[in-house]
C-alpha cells in the first residue's frame, strides 16, 4: 500500500493532471443531476408541504375527507409563541441539549484520550466495546436502560439498594429504592434520558478525538510532559489547542443531535402522555400525532424546530468546509 | 509525571479505567442478552448470567408472522434504500472528487445540511402526502424518506473517500498499455470499494435503526420495521410477560450491526469521523 501511494503522488506532481478537455463540462453536471433531482422532489416538496401545512388549521376531518384547509395565517405561530408551555418545552430542550452536549463531551474526550495511550491491540478491543454502544439502535438502547432502571428488577435498583443505608439516607435520603419510580418526575426522567443519549454518543466523540489525537504530531505533548507540565496543562496547552477545529465540530453535531433526540425519549417516556418532559421533537410529533391531531400546530412547532436547528447547522457546515480548505 | 507510566499500581489504576469505560459501554448489550436466554420464571432474578438457559424466547418470536414479516419489511427496506443512495451518491461523489465545477463546495455544504436536517419535521407532511398518494403503509413510503437523508450522508461521506483515492494510477496503467475499462476495473475499483462498502454499511445503519418515520409511516404488518413492531410487542398471549421476546428481537436487530462493528470498526469510525477530523 505504502508503495501504491508514493508512485501516485510521483505522478501526481507530473504535468499532466491538471488539463481538462472542453468535452467534459457536461459531465458532472450529469452524474448529479440524478441525485440532485431526488433530493429536490424528496425534501424540497415535504419541506414546502409543512410551511403550507403550518399556516392552516388542520384536524381530523380536513385530514379524512376532501374538506378544505382554513387558512389561519400566522395564527399557529402565534398561539405556541405566546403559550407558556412552549416556552417550558423549549427551555427543558435548550437545557438538555446543553447538559447532554458537555457531559458527551467531557466522557467521550477522556475515553478518547484513554484510547490513545493505550496499546494497539487493547485500544482495539476498548475501542470496539464502545462502537458496540453508538452501534445499538436507538431503539433497543432505550428499552434495555428502561429495564435497568425498572424499579423492582433493574441493575440499577439493585445497585441502590446495595449501598449502605446511611450512605444512601445521607445522600438521596432513602434507603430502599424497590418501588421507586425513575420515570415518574421530570428531574429523575432527564437524569436518566441524558444517561441513555450520552451512553449513545460518548463513542463517536470519542472515536472522533483519537483520530484527531493520531494527525497531531505525540512529540508536542512529549515535550510539554518532559518540561514537567501535569497532564492537566498539556491537554489545556497543547492537545486542546491543537485539536480546536476537531473540538468545534463535534461540539455543533453533539448539539444538533441532542436537539432532535425522540427515540429514546419517546420510550423512556412510554409515548406521549407525560408532557412535563416535553421537548420540541416529541412536542411536535404529539401535537400532530396524539388526538386530537392538531397538525397545523404541529408542523409550526417543527417549523421553529427546524429554523433553530438550520442556524446550528450552518454553523456546523461552515466550520467543515473551512476546515477541507486548509 | 513519568511515573504514571511506570508501576505496578500505575497499571493497575490504568487497567481499572479501561474496565470502567469497557463495562459501561458492555452492560446494557450484555443484560439485553442474558434476558434473552432466560426462562419466564428467572427473567425478573436480576441475575446477570441466566441461571436456566433457554431458546425459547428466539422460538416464540420467529413463529410469530408479527415478528418474521417485520424483520423482512427491515431487511427488503434498508437495503434498498441503501442500494439507491449508494447508487446516486457514487456517481454524484465521483463528480464532486473528481471534476471541477463551479458550485462544488455549496453542493457539499447543502449536503451536510440536509443529512443533519430534523427528520421530525418531515414526519406530518409526509405523514399526509403519502396518505394522498396511497404511499402510506407500504414499502416505497419508508424507503423515500429514507433516501431523502441517506443520499445526502453518502455523498458526503463518498466524496472524503474519493478525494484520498489516487486517481492519477489509472493514467500510469493506462500507459503501461491497459486499456480505460481494464483501468478502472483493476486499479480504481478495488480502490474505491472499501469507501463504497463502508458508505453503504453507515446509510444501511442509519435506515436499519429508524424508528421515528418508521412509526408514523406505517400501520400494519405489511411495511412496519422490527423497531416498530418490537413497540408493539405484547407476547404470544396477552397474560405473558413480553420482556424475554422483546429482549431476544432486540438482540435480533441489534446482531447485524454488531457483526458489521466487529468486522469493519476501523473503516466505520474513518467513514464517520470524515465529517469531523480531516482524514
Amino acid at each position: 500500500m505504502t508503495t501504491l501511494t508514493r508512485t501516485s503522488e510521483d505522478v501526481a506532481a507530473g504535468p499532466t493532471t491538471a488539463r481538462r478537455r472542453p468535452r467534459r463540462d457536461r459531465l458532472p453536471y450529469l452524474l448529479l443531476l440524478p441525485a440532485l433531482l431526488v433530493i429536490a422532489v424528496l425534501l424540497l416538496w415535504p419541506l414546502g408541504q409543512v410551511v403550507a401545512m403550518s399556516f392552516h388549521e388542520l384536524g381530523i376531518r380536513q385530514l379524512r375527507g376532501d374538506q378544505p384547509w382554513p387558512w389561519v395565517g400566522l395564527a399557529n405561530y402565534a398561539e405556541i409563541l405566546g403559550d407558556p408551555f412552549f416556552r417550558t418545552v423549549l427551555r427543558n430542550t435548550v437545557l438538555f441539549a446543553a447538559a447532554n452536549v458537555v457531559l458527551t463531551m467531557v466522557l467521550g474526550t477522556l475515553v478518547g484520550l484513554l484510547l490513545n495511550r493505550l496499546g494497539r491491540r487493547m485500544a482495539a478491543f476498548v475501542g470496539g466495546c464502545v462502537m458496540l454502544a453508538w452501534a445499538t439502535p436507538a431503539l433497543t438502547g432505550a428499552i434495555v436502560w428502561k429495564w435497568l432502571f425498572d424499579d423492582t428488577s433493574g441493575l440499577v435498583t439493585w445497585l441502590f439498594n446495595q449501598l449502605p443505608d446511611g450512605l444512601s439516607l445521607a445522600l438521596f435520603g432513602r434507603t430502599d429504592w424497590t418501588g421507586y419510580g425513575w420515570f415518574n418526575s421530570p428531574l429523575t426522567f432527564f437524569a436518566v434520558l441524558t444517561l441513555v443519549v450520552v451512553w449513545h454518543s460518548f463513542p463517536f466523540v470519542a472515536v472522533s478525538v483519537l483520530a484527531g489525537l493520531k494527525s497531531v504530531p505525540a512529540e508536542l505533548q512529549e515535550a510539554a510532559r518532559v518540561d514537567g507540565a501535569g497532564p492537566w496543562r498539556v491537554f489545556w496547552s497543547v492537545t486542546f489547542p491543537l485539536l480546536r477545529p476537531v473540538f468545534g465540530i463535534l461540539v455543533v453535531l453533539s448539539t444538533i443531535w441532542d436537539f432532535k433526540v425522540f427515540t429514546q425519549q419517546y420510550v423512556l417516556a412510554g409515548g406521549t402522555q407525560d408532557r412535563s418532559t416535553f421537548m420540541l421533537s416529541i412536542y411536535s410529533y404529539a401535537m400532530a400525532f396524539s388526538p386530537p391531531p392538531k397538525f397545523g400546530m404541529g408542523s409550526a412547532i417543527a417549523v421553529v424546530l427546524t429554523a433553530i436547528l438550520l442556524v446550528v447547522t450552518g454553523i456546523y457546515v461552515r466550520m467543515v468546509l473551512r476546515q477541507e480548505e486548509s | 509525571m513519568a511515573s504514571l507510566d511506570t508501576g505496578a499500581a500505575a497499571k493497575w489504576r490504568w487497567g481499572l479505567l479501561d474496565l470502567v469505560v469497557v463495562v459501561f459501554a458492555l452492560v446494557p448489550v450484555l443484560w439485553i442478552a442474558s434476558l434473552s436466554f432466560k426462562t419466564t420464571a428467572t427473567l425478573t432474578d436480576g441475575n446477570f448470567i441466566p441461571r436456566e438457559w433457554t431458546l425459547d424466547n428466539y422460538r416464540t418470536i420467529f413463529s410469530t408472522d408479527q415478528f418474521v414479516r417485520a424483520l423482512i419489511n427491515s431487511i427488503g427496506i434498508a437495503l434498498i434504500a441503501t442500494a439507491i443512495a449508494v447508487v446516486l451518491g457514487t456517481m454524484a461523489a465521483y463528480a464532486i472528487a473528481r471534476l471541477d465545477f463551479p458550485g462544488k463546495k455549496l453542493l457539499v455544504g447543502v449536503s451536510l445540511l440536509i443529512a443533519m436536517f430534523p427528520q421530525v419535521s418531515l414526519v406530518s407532511p409526509l405523514f399526509e402526502i403519502e396518505r394522498k398518494l396511497g404511499l402510506f403503509d407500504t414499502w416505497p413510503g419508508l424507503i423515500l424518506p429514507y433516501i431523502t437523508f441517506a443520499l445526502p450522508l453518502a455523498i458526503y461521506t463518498l466524496s472524503a473517500f474519493f478525494k484520498q483515492i489516487p486517481w492519477d494510477l489509472e493514467k500510469a496503467a493506462k500507459m503501461d498499455g491497459a486499456t480505460q475499462a481494464e483501468a478502472f476495473r483493476k486499479v480504481i475499483a478495488p480502490l474505491a470499494a472499501p469507501g463504497v462498502f463502508t458508505t453503504a454499511i453507515l446509510v444501511f445503519i442509519f435506515c436499519w435503526n429508524d424508528f421515528l418515520f418508521a412509526i408514523s409511516l406505517t400501520s400494519t404488518e405489511r411495511s412496519r420495521t422490527v423497531p416498530v413492531a418490537l413497540s408493539f410487542f405484547t407476547g404470544a398471549s396477552q397474560f405473558e410477560d413480553p420482556t424475554g421476546a422483546i429482549a431476544a428481537a432486540a438482540v435480533v436487530i441489534t446482531i447485524p450491526i454488531i457483526l458489521f462493528v466487529l468486522f469493519f470498526q476501523r473503516r466505520i469510525v474513518s467513514g464517520l469521523t470524515s465529517g469531523a477530523v480531516k482524514g
